[in-house]
């Protein structure tokens, strides 16, 4: 069963709310799909095999992963909050070395493609532990507004 | 692992069962994926098949 088999992973995901989203897929990982990419898998392999910004460099390291997803717009920010206008990112990382990349969805709710497995949407830090570690890092970028969220800020 | 396990990779990877190609690169110290495929995993693997064809392996 999958579930099982996550939560074994994951044992903060046992009793939480977190859906499974997709099959199992092993065409892209977390970092492409934080990223918006579904088709190539994202890491900074020393081989260069996988998917990785030109002029970042290709090392395991939480600044080479905020330098890879600021060449897409994202600039560091201080919370995980649902912001109006903004979408985020979240670097996981286990003794400094980044292990995984979630992406807020604008419910509020995170989504995450684990490994070569499901895409799941969970809360935060449901996958916070011994896998992914935890989250070292989150970063923001602007999001044109739908025309009720914009009605929506500005009649607050 | 060395060159015997070589044609077990290139079954495992036809059936898209992982990142076989990984292994094969370190054995053979090949490199047939074009660069703008980088991260592809349709595309490198069908570029490590034809490679293993064009080099004689059977599996």
């Amino acid at each position: 069963m999958v579930e099982s088999r996550l939560e074994a992973m994951f044992p903060g995901l046992r009793g939480r709310p977190y859906e499974i989203k997709s099959p199992r897929d092993g065409n892209y990982n977390c970092i492409a799909w934080a990223a918006g990419d579904s088709g190539n898998w994202w890491w900074p392999d020393a081989a260069g095999d996988d998917t990785w910004p030109a002029d970042v460099a290709r090392v395991e390291t939480v600044a080479a992963f905020r330098d890879a997803f600021a060449t897409l717009g994202y600039a560091v920010c201080d919370d995980d909050l649902l912001e109006a206008g903004y979408e985020k990112i979240a670097v996981f990382a286990l003794l400094s070395l980044p292990k995984h990349a979630a992406r807020q969805l604008p419910s509020g709710r995170w989504t995450s493609k684990l490994g070569l497995g499901e895409d799941i949407e969970h809360e935060l830090h449901d996958l916070t532990g011994m896998v992914y570690g935890s989250v070292v890092l989150v970063m923001k970028r602007a999001v044109p507004l739908a025309a009720s969220e914009k009605a929506a800020v500005e009649a607050k | 692992m060395g060159p015997a396990i070589i044609p077990f990779l290139f079954r495992e990877l036809e059936k898209r069962t992982g990142h076989w190609h990984r292994a094969l690169r370190r054995i053979t110290g090949a490199d047939p994926v074009p660069p703008a495929d980088r991260g592809n995993i349709g595309k490198i693997a069908e570029a490590w098949l034809r490679w293993g064809k064009e080099h004689g392996y059977q599996w």
